[in-house]
């Protein structure tokens, strides 16, 4: 293949049966379960049922837990230490340091911006020497397998426009998701659950929105969309039986429908009906292998421990982390969390308490546990939001609170895990920290990086649509080596 | 050229292609879709083809080239339920069957396809593909996603399939219906298309950055529906591979930009331009009342004059202010705590500073949390005369930014509503009656500025009318010359709150700053204020005066006979009716929806080439063109929209015609002549019948751009009506079907899936239009996203019969659409799709066999089959079969569908209980399952026929 993507796109399903030996299975390819794989729970060498067949290189990552913290985490609190905001608390942000930037309707009325320091404590931690504040003590403990990115950037700066950028590649609507992508490319590696899958932090109301596009299938096939796996009954949306059908009833269903798709296929000797057959199939593992996947109620007490009392709740993030790990067990290929609430217009420090208590013990928790299973060896894990925080205060400063606005020229990230350099520490802000001085990592070079890792070249990976050949880093995007292991 | 780093390179067999083009001399032509069509000659039949129609000739042709034959025509009943769902999106009744199968005239199958052709579904399933073209959604798509009302122009739209509106028509109205001469109601209802585009309600935004891609919404979706253009391509930079340079891109956004609109809107509702969508009854109801209103204006102007002829004397020039109306006096002399001058309607958001005043002490304001409130005071509504006065002294002018003196006006949650007295960025003073913007208000304000750092008496009076030269303003006692900067107000003004657009009755008035937010314009005032006033009456000039001056006694003859006028009984009595009248007439509009359209701003806008697409990197100025590859814009064409509709159907448009003919192939043969029907540059692939289709663009046209005359052309041809079975042959030479040596057999749409197991189990309402629904949809998928919208916090499923209405009435929430329909590929509406995906997965089976709609529908064709389709089971199974499919099952499948009845039957027999479970899934109550058992066997047997390929693939 001289390009990737596009020429499988213009093949025809049918085609694409009649001229390979693969049979129908390959029907199913994408995000909803691979069935190439053969009925045997052993991994699989190979990845199977992407369009581009095999990666661009050898992947250094086989999956992704990608945990997003959406509205905007303050790097000032967090990791991106800098005492000088607290020294010059209350001053104006010096003009040299904030000239020419575009701020949001929130904060640009405001006459003076003042500077306003982190209310909780930085230290240094590990062998690395990591600055982490107070608030996250579960992560500080583990900064040594952690490498820190103190010089993302995006290019919008309100929430819908700047979370649908770092997931789509676009800050409009109508473009193919990250992990959308990925199953396009690379298929699944699990027979049984689909290979993007997607769980949301419940009960966070009042936060920053959400979109189905941002695990959405754009203008790709929509097997390729992220699947949400949900607390409570029906995990994924549809999968139980309605009241009175038992499993036998259903069984027994099924295969009669099959017995009836045959008939037809013998009439009509169109292949799709045998490949919609081999769905039902499917339909009905998933029936099973998911609810197996959902209940965590076997797991160890000292696993509860280590995520924390609310990884019992289901539908809280510590749950999902948890479920993470068993997704990531069972090679689902990317696992996207999200967890709303990040938004500090106002009562940062209140939020920041709140948001830090919910994730931090089960973020270090989920990336320890990977660890001690081995797997953090081949699973990328990656914390971070949408864009930072500024270094002034939105709003009054008052003994006990004050807030920051949008800001989109510095914000801090960590990743861990498959390819990615441990206790390390990359790009960095000016002592206010607000604009970048060393190695900016823009959103499509973090996207390119992801890629890179998966095995991908973010230049090849692309789909022809409306005349256009799309990928997911548009026309941009460079792999930030530097962070490679 | 595409640059080196795309890593694009030809293949081998492109490089053969190559040199065998030179090799035979490489003779240069343009892109095919560029050149007008011409009606081509029909072709000449092969022997052993058959041919109803021209189609045929043309397939047919293609075939023989191929060495492929074509299919056998295809059986009664599979024709009858192939024709009936690509023109209805329905299947047809058993009666409709027997009928067809019954009748043996030679026009049997036209009857069909005429009938067919004037049901009212025909709109529907018209309006249905519209719908994805439009992007049409009930939601805003950005952010809050909150709720906008624009369904009465999809029934619009449905109207116009049904009454068979000339596709040039259809579309010019879409477009420019809104410029026409006296344009009437549809005309300006059809423009809702170009503002069916997402918008964004979230705070902060820039309004422009947001405002601009609308218009290149607007720019691409028109060039990809009607030119099959990828447009878009050159938003950055010229086209790479089409003659599409980035300036004509802009010269093209100058059509569509001339609105007078908003960025940043609010979470829910909708925003100007509106237009209301009425009944006539209602249209007459508004002429009514307008007309009323001008001639109690007339007949208040006609008593005024015969006043003034009268006599010139004033009975009695007042001494002292007018206390009478007077509803709130601020005097600002001292605070305790957060409360001023001990009035516990008078407080501050901090602890303003009291210093001396214009009289005793008055209020500074010094920054941006400083604001004062007044409490306790009632809304006035848009036919109440009120008036107020204060004191200032200003430190501040700021040619960016302007102070709030007193409002009530709100933020975009709440259509910024109520009224606003202020200085502008030019410190002129300004007053403003919002009900919602950028559309409804009336906004006056004076010529002359205010000093600063000077004590200055502001007072404006406002008389009721709902009218902005209802507004009098004046500084210093002295009525400043004004200018009228928008009036058009016809709806309430009165606060609503943010959180539920409840009104507020008694909204606190704020003094020195704005309730905006979210702008960074927050109307910060800076200085001192004193002797704040408000009354809740009209004030004549002679009594602000006495406000500024009040020791005054020389009063001008123009002010005591204005004065006369003001204290006239019967003048009095006749603004009383007036006020009246506005309020019937806001009560009136209260009521009526109102979609969001065009409308043009009377001073067009100026249009930019923008660096990478960039709002802030505004290059060269541009004006309306069309790219130069396409038809010449006539100079006899007006530059604008109305302009472009006429260019767009001009005979010379090579593009247009095929474009429309080729999505409409693609519907009802699954697959475009062109099979990219969203790209016909040169990036997008060749036509597979480039005869055909240039012959069937030009006989659209000839036929007056008539769609039920190129639907019927296209259902009447043998193509169609051939068989779709696959034979061993095609599966070799045209596995993909592209000559269409076999009818097309895919799977239905998610729409037409759904409509047809309700109409099979009959519990399918057939009512046509009106608001859009919400059937069942599982879990809390809206609020565990997003809790931005109070409209659409929660999912509340419909109720009775608005849950079995067709697919097309399902609300359409763009960032959280109904997940069975997405799981079958509709579009989220977000942008314009001109091509579904049609795509094959496990959720799809796991819809059909276990989501209530399809559960629901088995068990009631349970009920239906029992009570119809004849006493055995056989024959109650024959009929499901029949209603789901369209056809009589045969004898084998109807065996395989008894062994499963007979099962299931011993097994609910064996459990009852389960059975009642089985039966109650679903609202719908009015079934009574005598034998529970076997009602729940028989609701498995029609969910395994619902789930049977032949149900939702079209055979």
């Amino acid at each position: 293949m001289s390009y990737c993507g596009n020429e499988n796109k213009n093949y025809n399903r049918r085609a694409f049966l009649a001229k390979t030996s693969l049979g129908l299975g390959a029907m199913a390819m994408g995000s909803l379960i691979n069935p190439l794989i053969a009925n045997s729970k052993s991994k699989p060498i190979n990845t199977f049922g992407g369009i581009l067949g095999n990666p661009h290189f050898a992947p250094k990552a086989k999956r992704v837990i990608y945990l997003f913290q959406s509205g905007g985490p303050s790097q000032a609190e967090l990791f991106d230490y800098k005492p000088i905001l607290e020294k010059l608390q209350g001053t104006n942000m010096p003009e040299s340091v904030i000239a020419g930037q575009r701020l949001t309707g929130m904060s640009s009325g405001q006459a003076s911006y003042r500077v306003v320091g982190s209310k909780f404590k930085f230290d240094k931690h590990g062998e690395s020497g990591a600055w982490v504040s107070e608030l996250m003590p579960h992560t500080a403990k583990i900064v040594d397998e952690l490498c820190f990115i103190k010089s993302m950037n995006t290019d919008a700066i309100n929430h819908d426009p700047a979370i649908t950028f770092i997931q789509t590649g676009s800050q409009f609507p109508g473009r193919p998701s990250i992990g959308s992508w990925l199953s396009y490319g690379l298929g699944s590696d699990n027979e049984n659950l689909p290979s993007f899958v997607v769980l949301v932090t419940k009960g966070k109301q009042g936060a920053q929105p959400l979109y189905s596009r941002l695990w959405g299938n754009g203008f790709l096939p929509s097997q390729y969309q992220g699947v949400q796996f949900r607390a409570g009954k029906d995990p994924v949306l549809y999968l139980d039986n309605p009241p009175g059908v038992s499993a036998d009833n259903r069984r027994e269903q099924l295969d009669y429908i099959d017995k009836l798709g045959r008939l037809s296929h013998d009439e009509n000797g169109d292949p799709e009906i045998l490949s919609r057959m081999n769905q039902y199939e499917m339909a009905f593992r998933m029936q099973t292998s998911v609810p197996e996947i959902m209940n965590i109620s076997k797991e160890p007490d000292h696993i509860y421990k280590m995520y924390g009392e609310d990884s019992k709740i289901p539908g809280t993030y510590a749950a999902n982390c948890l479920l993470a790990r068993r997704l990531a067990e069972r090679d689902v290929k990317f696992i996207q969390l999200y967890h709303q609430g990040w938004d500090a217009h106002g009562g940062l420090p209140g939020l920041m308490k709140r948001q830090c208590k919910e994730t931090d013990q089960p973020t270090a928790a989920l990336i320890s546990d990977l660890k001690q299973r081995g797997l953090l060896e081949d699973t990328l894990v990656i914390w971070g939001g949408e864009f930072g925080r500024t270094s002034y205060s939105q709003g009054i400063i008052t003994a006990d609170s004050y807030g920051r606005d949008h800001h989109p020229k510095c914000f801090s990230i960590f990743m861990a895990g498959a390819g990615i350099k441990k206790g390390f520490s990359f790009g960095s802000t000016d002592e206010f920290g607000y604009n970048i001085t060393s190695n900016s990592v823009h959103v499509h070079d973090f996207q390119a990086t992801l890629m890179h890792l998966l095995g991908i070249d973010h230049e090849r990976l692309n789909f022809k649509y409306q005349g256009r050949r799309f990928r997911l880093t548009d026309v941009h995007g460079k792999v930030v080596n530097e962070i490679l292991a | 050229m595409p640059p080196q780093e795309n890593n694009l390179f030809l293949t081998d067999q492109e490089k053969i292609l190559l040199y065998k083009w030179i090799e035979n001399g490489a003779e240069y032509e343009e892109h095919w879709a560029f050149i007008p069509p011409k009606k081509e000659k029909i072709p000449i039949l092969n022997p052993g083809f058959i041919a109803i129609n021209e189609i045929d000739n043309f397939i047919a042709e293609k075939l023989s080239e191929h060495n492929l034959i074509q299919s056998p025509l295809t059986d009664k009943e599979r024709l009858l339920r192939r024709v009936t769902m690509d023109i209805t999106g329905l299947p047809p009744t058993i009666k409709e069957i027997d009928d067809f199968l019954a009748d043996t005239s030679e026009n049997d199958y036209e009857k069909v396809v005429d009938r067919l052709l004037l049901s009212a579904e025909y709109g529907e399933r018209m309006a249905q593909e519209w719908m994805d073209v439009s992007r049409y959604a009930d939601s805003h798509g950005m952010h809050a996603d909150g709720y906008r009302l624009m369904w009465p122009w999809r029934d619009w739209v449905i109207k116009a399939f049904n009454e068979n509106q000339r596709y040039d028509q259809f579309v010019e109205w879409q477009i420019a219906g809104d410029m026409y001469p006296n344009a009437t109601n549809d005309q300006k209802l059809a423009t809702a298309f170009n503002r069916n585009h997402t918008m964004t309600a979230e705070g902060g935004v820039i309004d422009e950055e947001f405002r601009l891609s609308y218009v290149f919404d607007r720019t691409e979706t028109f060039s990809t529906t009607f030119l099959g253009l990828t447009l878009g391509c050159a938003r950055c930079h010229d086209h790479k591979f089409d003659p599409l340079s980035q300036k004509e891109y802009y010269q093209m956004t100058a059509f569509f930009n001339n609105v007078n609109e908003l960025g940043m809107t609010g979470d829910d509702g909708n925003y100007g331009p509106m237009t209301p969508a009425v009944t006539p009854e209602i249209s007459q109801k508004i002429l009514d009342i307008n007309k009323a209103i001008s001639e109690q204006e007339e007949k208040i102007n006609f008593t005024k004059n015969q006043i003034l002829n009268i006599s010139k004397f004033v009975q009695e020039i007042p001494s002292k202010e007018n206390t009478k109306d007077r509803i709130f006096y601020g005097e600002f002399e001292k605070i305790e705590g957060k409360i001023l001058d001990n009035n516990k309607n008078l407080t501050s958001s901090t602890t303003t500073e009291i210093t001396d005043g214009f009289k005793g002490n008055a209020a500074r304001l010094t920054g941006e949390y400083d604001e004062l409130y007044i409490h306790e005071v009632n809304g006035f509504e848009a036919n109440e005369p009120f008036s107020a006065s204060l004191w200032v002294n200003t430190t501040k002018k700021d040619s960016t930014k302007t102070q709030t003196l007193m409002c009530t006006t709100g933020n975009k949650n709440s259509f910024w509503r109520g009224w606003e007295f202020y200085l502008d960025n030019n410190n002129r003073l300004n007053l403003k009656l919002i009900n919602s913007l950028p559309h409804n208000y009336i906004q006056t304000r004076t010529q002359e500025s205010i000093e600063i750092n000077e004590w200055q008496n502001v007072s404006f009076t406002y008389d009721g009318s709902s009218k902005a030269k209802g507004i009098k303003l004046f500084i210093n006692g002295k009525e400043s010359p004004t200018e009228i900067v928008f009036d058009q107000l016809y709806k309430s003004i009165l606060p609503i709150r943010t959180d539920n657009h409840i009104p507020v009755l008694q909204k606190p008035i704020r003094i020195g700053k704005s309730y905006r937010g979210f702008t960074g314009e927050n109307g910060v005032f800076l200085g001192k204020i004193d002797e704040v006033k408000l009354f809740n009456a009209e004030l004549s000039q002679l009594e602000i005066q006495l406000i500024a001056f009040p020791k005054n006694t020389n009063f001008s003859e123009n002010v005591l006979s204005a004065f006369k006028i003001h204290q006239d009984k019967q003048v009095i009595n006749e603004k009383s009716k007036l006020k009246d009248l506005v309020f019937q007439k806001i009560q009136l509009y209260n009521d009526i929806s109102e979609v969001m359209v065009m409308e043009e701003m009377p001073i067009s806008r100026k249009s930019y080439i923008y660096t990478r697409g960039e709002y802030l990197q505004p290059k060269e100025i541009v004006f309306p063109s069309t790219p130069q590859v396409l038809n010449n814009f006539s100079d006899d064409l007006p530059k604008n929209r109305l302009g472009l509709s006429n260019w767009l159907f001009d005979e010379k448009n090579p593009l247009t015609a095929r474009v429309a003919v080729n999505r409409y192939w693609q519907m009802i043969f699954g697959k475009g002549i062109v099979e990219s029907s969203n790209d016909f540059g040169l990036q997008g692939s060749r036509p597979s019948h480039p005869k055909l289709l240039d012959y069937l663009s030009v006989s659209f046209m000839e036929e007056g751009w008539n769609l039920k005359w190129l639907i019927k052309k296209m259902v009447m041809s043998y193509t169609y009506r051939q068989s779709s079975k696959l034979n061993e042959k095609d599966k070799e030479i045209d596995p993909s079907n592209k000559f269409l040596s076999r009818s097309p057999s895919y799977r239905l749409q998610a729409e037409m899936i759904r409509d047809n197991s309700l109409a099979a189990s009959g519990l399918l309402v057939k009512k046509q239009g009106g608001e859009s629904v919400k059937p069942y949809q599982p879990g809390d998928l809206w609020i565990e996203k997003s809790s931005f919208s109070h409209i659409l916090l929660n999912y509340r499923q419909s109720q009775g019969d608005s849950l079995y209405r067709r697919s097309l009435y399902t609300f359409v929430r763009r960032t959280s659409p109904h997940p069975a329909m997405t799981i079958f590929d509709a579009p989220s509406r977000e942008v314009c799709t001109i091509k579904r995906e049609n795509t094959s997965t496990p959720l799809q089976a796991l819809v059909l066999l276990n989501d209530p709609e399809f559960v629901e529908a088995a068990r009631v064709m349970a009920s239906r089959i029992q009570e119809e389709g004849g006493k055995s089971v056989e024959q109650q199974i024959q009929y499901a079969f029949r209603l789901t499919i369209g056809r009589k099952a045969n004898s084998e499948e109807l065996k395989l569908l008894e062994e499963l009845y007979e099962k299931q039957a011993r097994y609910f027999t064996k459990n009852p209980i389960e059975a009642s479970k089985l039966l109650a899934v679903g609202e719908s109550k009015d079934f009574v399952y005598e034998n529970v058992s076997k009602s729940a066997a028989l609701t498995l047997v029609a969910s395994t026929i619902i789930n049977h390929n032949e149900a939702y693939m079209k055979r």
